[in-house]
């Protein structure tokens, strides 16, 4: 059997950014791929010990423009407990809403991109439509749409009136019906089905072999997410891990589309348990020591790692986004299926490249 | 730091067998690190750092080398290790033998190459030793 | 498993009004707290500098001898510690994005001088 090379990417109408495999083809069927990356590598890690370490919030930010307001809380945590600093009860929780409708958000984007790679575009239109109503919540509440810039090391730079939050609440929960119209399609309908079941299986043991992360794992049947460690408000909160058993593409989207709602409900349940208080505590002293930050991003486990010598400039800082992580996953499940299903099986991990080649 | 997380020392090599037991008794690979130290000597000296998870506890494996050293990879253990190796080859200059999938420094095509060792903070001059007699 | 389950959708959104703007006939009005540009009300200024230490992109030069007060609005991220850190208040982020520039990148850079020093008026003669 004859093997053809074809390239995909970095320019592609179905990559949503710049990632590139050079596909090794028999006939239609993948049989090897070999990815390439580094075309939006702009090299931030070595940025961190040239910026006062107040000041790189900004840069860390400026990450990736989907998960902008976690990597900014994520850098501001992991300073925060090299300093010891200890936030007040509303900065958690109102940083804890930011992230948790930041994961709405992502979700919609993501319901919206796997909807175009199998072709269904008025579905795609409608998820994004959906998404606008987030964008003008966040532009409302921190007054930006993609960077908020509203997180600083030792809590928030605004207040965000109690007010706000329980309209906002309320927004969500008047957008619910259409979320699940929207949802509904992509579960139950059967051409969707038709391009989603069976497509891309990873077994459990697979999944924690290749260090998949995020909704790759958890769609897999391993029950693992980072919030379980109470960081920020989360420990207050009620909710559980969302698993499911088969471990293909409709398992992972079934995965994200039930963490769309647990969130909203997050979201309620912290509406009703705001605090009056402060949002910010005075920095006094500049980072000396070191430590890991684990979050949960929309897209997995990130971790933090933050070094400093007790200057205002840190020593190292080191972020291992999920979409690192996933990479392995999806060079491997790549193989043995029809160049067709390589858009969905693509999309599937939710790649975030600028996230991944800072 | 939090009680999570613990960090112990490991020599070179010993490398290939505690990355084995720990894969055998179940723990995940995270992530792979490095970052370059003061220290003696002409040659740059680097951290390795291997992350490890279990039931959320955080294992990290400290390795002590110099750039420009070879070290055995990991990624026939855990495949996923294969991107981390590739990154700190090309930016610190470790040489990483067998990796599963070798890139060859193309993996990101910087101007300067290793550019974490080309910037590393250089040493800081000792002042002269004075004393009133 | 269900059949054309976005035809309800899909007539429903043929049937109502679109949710798209008609833009520039109909323009979106901004909220309250939105980051546009950065205005400078330069009369009360004065050009002590603190704007020009805080800004992350150095985009705020200021000289203090000859009173000017020098903004590159391509550098600018408009995060707004400036206006945060301002003594006078005189720094303002209005919620707005201002209009693009012209062909030239100079024009993006914007320069303000303090008012001139009133003349001195001689003491009256006795």
């Amino acid at each position: 059997m004859k093997q053809t090379i074809v390239p995909l990417g970095p320019q592609h109408p179905v990559l949503p950014e710049p990632l590139s495999f050079d596909l090794v083809l028999e006939d239609e069927k993948v049989v090897d791929a070999i990815p390439s990356i580094g075309f939006v590598h702009r090299g931030l890690e070595l940025l961190a010990p040239k910026r006062d370490f107040e000041e790189y919030v900004y840069v860390a930010e400026r990450i990736c423009g989907i998960c902008s307001f976690m990597h900014g809380m994520g850098y501001c945590q992991a300073v925060e407990e090299v300093i010891n600093l200890q936030l007040p009860r509303r900065a958690n929780q109102l940083r804890t809403m930011l992230c948790e409708l930041s994961r709405i958000h992502s979700h919609l984007l993501w319901l919206g991109l796997a909807a175009d790679a199998f072709g269904f575009e008025n579905l795609f239109m409608h998820s994004w439509r959906l998404r606008e109503k987030v964008l003008d919540l966040f532009e409302e509440m921190t007054g930006g749409r993609v960077i908020f810039s509203i997180a600083k090391v030792g809590g928030l730079r605004k207040d965000i009136s109690t007010e706000t939050i329980r309209r906002a609440s309320k927004v969500l929960r008047d957008m619910l019906p259409e979320i699940k119209e929207i949802c509904d399609v992509f579960l139950n309908d059967a051409s969707v089905k038709h391009r989603l079941c069976g497509v891309a299986v990873m077994s459990a043991e697979n999944a924690h072999k290749l260090g998949a992360v995020g909704p790759m794992l958890r769609g897999s049947g391993v029950a693992k997410d980072l919030r379980v460690s109470g960081y920020a408000s989360y420990g207050e909160l009620q909710w559980e891990i969302i698993t499911e058993k088969d471990g293909d593409c409709y398992a992972r989207c079934a995965v994200r589309v039930r963490e769309i709602y647990q969130s909203i409900d997050m979201i309620r349940q912290l509406a009703e348990k705001l605090e009056d208080g402060p949002v910010d505590t005075k920095v006094l002293a500049a980072p000396k020591g070191e430590t890991f930050m684990r979050l949960e991003q929309p897209r997995g486990e990130v971790v933090y790692y933050v070094r400093g010598n007790g200057t205002r400039f840190l020593e190292r800082f080191r972020v291992r986004t999920p979409t690192f992580a996933n990479v392995p996953a999806v060079v491997t499940l790549l193989k043995g299926h029809e160049l067709a299903d390589i858009p969905t099986i693509l999309l599937t991990i939710d790649p975030c490249i600028s996230c991944m080649e800072r | 730091m939090n009680p999570n997380i613990e960090i112990s020392e490991l020599k070179p090599d010993f490398i290939i067998s505690r990355v084995t037991e720990l894969s055998v008794q179940g723990w995940r690979l995270v992530q792979m690190s490095a970052s370059t130290v003061q220290g003696e000597g002409d040659a740059q000296q680097v951290e390795l750092n291997y992350s490890f998870d279990k039931d959320y506890k955080l294992l990290n494996l400290r390795v002590l080398t110099v750039s420009g050293a070879k070290i055995k990879s990991v990624s026939g253990i855990f495949f996923g290790a294969f991107l981390y190796e590739n990154e700190i080859k090309e930016q610190f200059g470790i040489d990483f033998e067998g990796i599963a999938i070798d890139f060859r420094g193309t993996l990101y095509k910087t101007a300067v190459k290793q550019p974490f060792i080309a910037f590393a903070p250089k040493k800081a001059a000792v002042p002269p030793q004075g004393g009133a007699k | 498993m269900a059949l054309f389950s976005m035809l309800g959708t899909a007539v429903k959104s043929l049937l109502r009004k679109p949710a798209t703007r008609l833009y520039p006939f109909e323009k979106r009005q901004p909220f309250e707290r939105s980051r546009g540009n950065l205005v400078n009300h330069v009369e009360s200024c004065i050009f002590c500098g603190v704007c020009q230490l805080k800004c992350p992109s150095k985009a705020i030069t200021v000289v203090r001898a000859e009173k000017t007060w020098t903004f590159d609005r391509l550098r600018c991220i408009v995060c707004g510690r400036c206006v945060e850190v301002c003594p006078k208040k005189c720094l303002e982020m209005k919620n707005d994005h201002a209009a693009p520039i012209g062909p030239v990148k100079a024009d993006s850079v914007i320069v303000q001088k303090g008012p001139a020093p009133e003349a001195q008026t001689p003491p009256a003669q006795q």
